[in-house]
This record gives structure tokens, C-alpha cells and sequence, in this order.
């Protein structure tokens, strides 16, 4: 009784914030925060960005690429229009954009971003001692661009919140709040204490921060380091009022189909942290985008261009004004207006677009939970490319339907109209039970080339968690070369496999094979097991695939988070 | 793999190839790990999780580096020579003998050299495998419990110079330090001390967008 009370409670909650925010200014603390670049009631006014035609990742009405004959599939887009429509552009929301800068001046921009609440890295006073860093003459909380090179934040800044203003283009929430973070500035060598510091600061406002950067592609192991896992891991927990901060990711642009896949989003310990959503691409036809990374660890897509060709069109957003920029009209089809670019792209463009879409999602439901928006976009996510043979029904949702993953896709294309109307309706989760763990010590030879491999079994029972939400599989091989080997969790109550790493080849930036790392207590993600049990039979194969190299599995833990 | 790729490794290995040079490296494949580093160590993450590193003895990292170089230690090193570098702002050299790394480091903190060179460690015992670098400093996590006042006499006991608090937890703290294996001894000794839940070097870990 009680608890149906407070559930119909927290319902009514909802639904009075939800018809009233269309009358809310901007977030933010002293100064007195930003109002919206949109007044509200205006929203159903024609779009009069000019640029907005072009935008198919927001409406896909089969635009062509003006550099070539190819044409996008009408409706493979993030379906966001109806939401405009209905008054939510993210007002109110604070999306903290870590990159190389981002132009706080830009006409499109400058709305939105939340003067004096950036943070300059290359401003002495936030640490910048050379050699690492050469200051710029920029003050403390100026994140803009000053090299020549660093194009990247101010175009990621654009897709996800551009003003809707009657110029340029528009992010996908167009009414949302920007901070930027220069981390990945040319001039300055970022150390782990700088990252956490870009996960961390005023993260008790931040409702959403958005990196489109990672691990350099090539198929190595790189893990994050321990101080940005202590940041995100406090970021959840006292982020945004203490219903967490929404975390996103770029899921890595290295795959490179050669003979063989190169790079998965697993081997990137920032793509494949817990508390990230990992974000991968599909192009104007709703395909995976060539250079996306598959990976277990995959939230959900949203749109970008197929593989920098000029056969479907890329992502126009706003660019570095004037001679800056990515636009010095190399390929004549971009804009003559050199303050905005067509020809944005990569897992970069479809981050801060699901970031977009999770600032309409949080306007909807300022109430969500960190876990409950990362469920939201899981459960309407579209089964995009429907055919693929790797599409597999998972787990059990909030609604008794089942989720579905594909290692290629995530949960599926980010759809925008469909989560905010989950939003709307939304009774957040309890907590997480306290994580299970179980280990394995061995000493297993891994038969050379040989696909039969190794098998290893932990059996959970018991384990109180009936819905998982994230597992860690922490592995150890004594390997000569980890590229060889292939790694294959299975939950044999189910079926659904979580494929951690399949055979590649690692190669640095001149094609040269290298090192792939080591396998030394490496803790892969999966999020293949959303919403299943813990309990059962799960199983660990490991096999080499490739000659020469050796190695032994020597050992495996899994740790279950869930409720 | 063909036996033409077998017998080039086999090149590389009786070479005793530890370096990459750019106007000798062949486009196909130089090897799996044909490069064995020796000198490994070790280092503990914020959840006391062992780690491992590999010294590369033969091979600095310049950091932001000037587009010209250090002309003087080019002169007093004459067979230091660039290597490619897949890591925006970081410049590789190459020596042919394991002790001149050190001397260039020394060398270079010694005459006040705008420029300095770090040594590299590797998450592997590759001479390829991934890098990390210790430019300098420590992250501690002391005891939720302790006051502030309490770290900072923690420090002066052991004469170590609080840089600044992080936010990423409640009490994590940047600390002064040496570079490289001198930033990873000092953080393996407080590591498990007294009020202090764990210790680890700050990294440089190189990225891409």
C-alpha cells in the first residue's frame, strides 16, 4: 500500500514537472544561469535554420550528399522533430563538453554556452606548467580554441546544442546549456589528474558530459586511469543533485575491415567503464558506419556518415568562425559560410548527438536517475537494420518486454521521440544491490591456432540480482601476442553470448603491426546481459586463431551489478 | 603467416631490433613482440590492483616539443635520432645504447634545456606495446576519515608538497613528484601506508579523438 503511494506519488511528480518546464529558463549556479535561445511557444514556428535542410541526422527526408550520387533513407535519423514540437529543446539542461575547446563566441553557439563556467586547462592558474602545457593567453574558465588544430570541440559542441536561431544549423537539443572543457587542447598533455578534473568539476550541476575522444584506434589495450575512474565513479553518485551525472562516450572509429576487424570499443577503457554509455554509429541508411567499433560493451547509435566517402552525406554543425576551422572549402560542396562545416563525422558526431538526446530526455524527467536514463534510450532504442544476424532479445525491461542487442548496434539507433515519452512515464529503479563477484584461478594452456580452445565455468546462484545492468569480466592471459586470441562469455541459461575480443591485428599510425598489449587483469564490459539474472552458468572461451604465439588463460572474475 | 614474414622476423630478432626506424622499417609487419623489454615494475590502482610496466631503455619522449629540437644534445648525442610518434605532442627519440637514455635525461634537466625528455614505459614488454608516461607527480587517497589539516601534517612529516585536492573523491590529493621511476617508487611506498588507501603515479596516457 505504501509503496503504491509513493509510486503514484512520484508519477504525479512527473507529470506536473513535465507540463510546467516548457516555461523554465537555463541551469546553472550564480551567476544567474542562461535563458534558452528559443522563447518557449516559439518551438512550433517553422524551423528557419537554413542549414537545418541539410541536417539529416535530424530529419532524414533522403537528403543527397552534395559531393556525391548517394542519398540517406527516409526516417534513419534520431526522430527528435515531434519532441521540438512539443515545447522540450533541453532547457534547463547542462551538457559539459570535454574536447579541444570550444569557440564560446560562435554566433550558433553563444546562446547556449554558459559564460564564466568553462574551464581553460592551458590557463596557469588550472596547473599549466610547461612542459606539458603552454599557456595560452585565454582566461581561467575560456575553454575556446586558440591552435590552429583544435577544430574538434566546437563542432561536437554544435551537434548536440546549436541554437535553434534562425542561423546555421541546430544541435539536437537546441535549447540546452553548454560548458566546455579544453582537455584534449593541442597545447597541453593531459595527465590522469586532468582527466578526473574534467569528469569531476562542478559535477554537482552537470547533468550530462559528453567525450568524443578515447583511446587512440589501432586494436591495443588501453585502459583509463584510476584517477578519471574515481571521478566518474563519483560523478554518478553526486552529480547532478545526487541522480548522477549521464556519462557518454565515442565508441572508437578503428574498426578497419582489412582481412580483419582492427579495433573493438572493449579494448578502450574509457568506452567500456560501467558507468559510461559507449556510442557507436550508423549512417544516412541506417547502417553500421564501416569504422564504428562493435563491442559488448555498446549503448546505442546515432546517426553520422558511412566511412568519410562522399557516398552519403555527412554531419553539417557549426565550425570554428571564419578562416579556423575544418572548413577552408577544400571539397567545394561545403559551405561557402566558413563558420559551418557538412562534413563532420565519426563515432565524435554521434556522441554529443545521443548527448542531445539525453538533454530532451532529462527536460522530460529532471527526476531520472543516472541508471534510468541509460535504461530509457536501451528500451526505445530502433532495431536499425533489422536483418543483421547478430540482433539478439535479451533480459526482461520495465514494461515485461525483452531489450535487444547487437554487438555492431548497441541497444539500437537512439530514438528521441520514443525516450522522452518513456520519460514521461518513468518510475525509477531501486538501487543496485551490492555487486557479486565471482573468480577463477587457472592455469589453462590456450591450444596454438586452434579454434576449440579453452573453456572455464562459474556457476551464481543465489546472487539476489535478477536484472543485471553491467558486468565485469576481468581476464588474465600470459600471452605472447594478444591479438591472437578470441574471447567469448556465455550465459548458458540463456544463450546470449558477450563476444569481449575477437582475432585482429594491432597497427599504429604508419600500418606497422604492433604490440596489442597485455591481458593482465583486463576488465572488459558487457551489457549484453541487460535485464537477465545473474544466476546460472556462465562460461569463459578463450582461443588463439592465429599461429606462432602462446599463451595460458591463467585467470577470470566476473562482477555483477544490478538489482 | 607466410614463411616470407617467418623468415623477416627472424631478421629482426638476430638484429636484436629495438628500435623504430622510420627509413629502415618495412611496411609489412616487424613482428610479434619481437622487442623484449627486461625491466618491469610494478604499480597499484586506486582499487590496489597490481599493475606491471616496462622501462623502454632505448627510447625518450619529448613532450610539446619545439619544431627544431635540442641542437645541443643532438651534438653531445649524435646517434639520438626521431622515431615515429603516433601521439599528438609527444616526440620520440631513439637511441642505440641502453645507458644514454639516462644521460639525456640528466643532461637535459641539467643545462635548463627548454625541452625535456621522460622515459617511457609500456603496458607490455613490448617496445611497441601501448605507453604510458610519468611526467611527474603522485595521486594519494588518504582516509575518508582524515581531516585536511591531518594530510597536510602527513605531508610535511615526509616533506612532500601537496599540489592540489581532486574532486574525483573525498580525499584524493595531487602531489609532488619527481618523473618517471622516481614518481612511481615514491607512490609504491606510501602505497598501503598508514592512511593511505592507495597511491599511483599520474599518468600521461596518450589519447585520440
Amino acid at each position: 500500500m505504501v509503496s503504491g503511494m509513493r509510486r503514484l506519488a512520484s508519477f504525479l511528480v512527473v507529470m506536473l514537472m513535465w507540463t510546467g518546464l516548457p516555461g523554465c529558463g537555463g541551469g546553472g549556479d550564480s551567476p544567474p544561469s542562461q535563458t534558452s535561445s528559443t522563447p518557449p511557444g516559439d518551438h512550433l514556428a517553422i524551423i528557419n535554420d537554413p542549414y537545418f535542410v541539410d541536417q539529416w541526422h535530424l530529419k532524414n527526408t533522403g537528403q543527397k550528399n552534395p559531393g556525391g550520387q548517394g542519398r540517406g533513407t527516409p526516417g534513419e535519423d534520431v526522430n527528435v522533430e515531434s519532441v521540438w514540437n512539443r515545447g522540450l529543446l533541453g532547457q534547463g539542461v547542462r551538457i559539459h563538453v570535454v574536447d579541444d575547446g570550444l569557440e564560446q563566441g560562435h554566433e550558433d553557439l553563444v546562446a547556449n554556452v554558459l559564460a564564466g563556467q568553462g574551464y581553460n586547462f592551458l590557463h596557469v592558474t588550472n596547473g599549466c606548467v610547461a612542459p606539458a602545457c603552454t599557456p595560452n593567453s585565454l582566461g581561467p574558465k575560456d575553454p575556446s580554441p586558440v591552435s590552429p588544430n583544435d577544430n574538434h570541440g566546437t563542432a561536437v559542441a554544435g551537434v548536440a546544442a546549436a541554437s535553434a536561431n534562425n542561423v546555421g544549423g541546430r544541435g539536437a537539443a537546441p535549447g540546452a546549456n553548454l560548458v566546455g572543457y579544453n582537455l584534449l587542447a593541442e597545447n597541453f598533455r593531459s595527465q590522469d589528474s586532468h582527466d578526473s578534473t574534467a569528469m569531476s568539476h562542478k559535477a554537482e550541476l552537470a547533468h550530462i558530459n559528453t567525450n568524443s575522444w578515447g583511446h587512440r584506434d589501432g586494436g591495443f589495450i588501453v585502459d583509463s586511469g584510476p584517477e578519471w575512474k574515481s571521478a566518474v565513479e563519483r560523478g554518478v553518485t553526486i552529480g547532478r543533485g545526487g541522480r548522477g551525472t549521464i556519462y557518454l562516450f565515442a565508441a572508437g572509429n578503428g574498426e578497419n575491415p582489412k582481412p580483419l576487424p582492427s579495433d573493438d570499443s572493449n579494448s578502450d577503457g574509457w568506452a567500456n567503464n560501467r558507468h559510461v554509455m559507449a556510442i557507436c554509429a550508423v549512417d544516412a541508411r541506417g547502417k553500421k558506419a564501416t569504422y564504428s567499433e562493435r563491442g559488448a560493451n555498446l549503448w546505442v547509435c546515432a546517426p553520422l556518415n558511412t566511412g568519410r566517402s562522399v557516398d552519403l552525406p555527412a554531419i553539417t554543425t557549426t565550425d570554428r568562425t571564419g578562416e579556423q576551422g575544418y572548413n577552408h572549402r577544400m571539397v567545394d560542396f561545403d559551405y561557402v559560410d566558413r563558420s559551418y562545416t557538412l562534413t563532420f563525422d565519426g563515432t565524435s558526431s554521434a556522441t554529443p548527438l545521443a548527448a542531445g538526446v539525453t538533454a530532451l530526455v532529462l527536460q522530460a524527467n529532471p527526476n531520472l536517475g543516472w541508471r534510468d536514463v541509460r535504461m530509457i534510450l536501451a528500451e526505445t532504442a530502433r532495431r536499425n537494420d533489422p536483418t543483421d544476424s547478430d540482433w539478439r532479445d535479451i533480459g526482461v525491461n520495465l514494461l515485461g518486454g525483452k531489450y535487444h542487442h547487437n554487438h555492431k548496434y548497441g541497444f539500437g539507433g537512439v530514438d528521441a521521440n520514443a525516450a522522452v515519452q518513456r520519460a514521461t512515464t518513468w518510475i525509477n529503479v531501486g538501487p543496485q544491490k551490492p555487486p557479486v563477484i565471482k573468480e577463477r584461478t587457472l592455469d589453462l594452456p590456450i591450444l596454438d591456432n586452434d579454434p576449440a580452445g579453452v573453456t572455464d565455468t562459474i556457476s551464481v546462484s543465489g546472487s539476489g540480482i535478477s536484472s543485471i545492468e553491467f558486468i565485469e569480466i576481468t581476464f588474465t592471459a600470459d600471452h605472447e601476442y594478444v591479438g591472437d586470441l578470441n574471447v567469448t562469455l556465455t550465459h548458458a541459461d540463456t544463450g546470449i553470448q558477450s563476444q569481449l575480443a575477437a582475432q585482429h591485428v594491432c597497427d599504429d599510425d604508419f600500418n606497422r603491426h604492433i604490440s596489442c598489449g597485455l591481458y593482465n587483469n583486463w576488465v572488459f564490459g558487457s551489457v549484453r546481459h541487460l535485464g537477465e539474472s545473474a544466476d546460472g552458468t556462465w562460461t569463459l572461451h578463450v582461443s588463439d586463431t592465429d599461429p606462432i604465439s602462446e599463451g595460458t588463460f591463467q585467470s577470470w572474475k566476473l562482477k555483477f551489478y544490478g538489482r | 603467416m607466410t614463411i616470407f614474414i617467418q623468415a623477416l622476423m627472424s631478421v629482426f630478432l638476430l638484429l636484436g631490433c629495438a628500435t623504430l626506424n622510420p627509413a629502415g622499417a618495412s611496411e609489412e609487419t616487424v613482428g610479434k613482440d619481437v622487442e623484449r623489454l627486461t625491466m618491469s615494475y610494478v604499480w597499484y590502482d586506486g582499487d590496489q590492483q597490481e599493475h606491471r610496466v616496462w622501462l623502454n631503455p632505448t627510447l625518450v619522449a619529448e613532450i610539446n616539443p619545439t619544431s627544431v629540437g635540442d641542437d645541443v644534445l643532438k651534438s653531445a648525442f649524435p646517434d639520438m635520432r626521431q622515431v615515429p610518434s603516433r601521439y599528438r605532442g609527444i616526440r620520440l627519440w631513439a637511441f642505440n645504447q641502453e645507458t644514454q637514455m639516462e644521460k639525456v635525461i640528466s643532461r637535459a634537466q641539467s643545462s635548463g634545456s627548454a625541452q625535456q625528455y621522460y622515459q617511457i614505459m609500456h603496458d607490455a614488454s613490448s617496445g611497441s606495446a601501448p605507453v604510458r608516461l610519468a611526467l611527474g607527480n603522485i595521486i594519494v587517497h588518504f582516509n575518508p576519515e582524515w581531516s585536511e589539516s591531518a594530510v597536510q601534517q602527513w605531508a610535511a612529516a615526509r616533506k612532500l608538497q601537496i599540489l592540489r585536492k581532486l574532486e574525483s573523491g573525498p580525499n584524493n590529493y595531487l602531489i609532488q613528484s619527481s618523473p618517471g621511476l622516481d614518481a612511481l617508487n615514491l607512490a609504491n611506498s606510501l602505497h598501503q601506508s598508514s592512511g593511505v588507501v592507495a597511491a599511483f603515479p599520474d599518468w600521461l596516457i596518450p589519447r585520440g579523438r
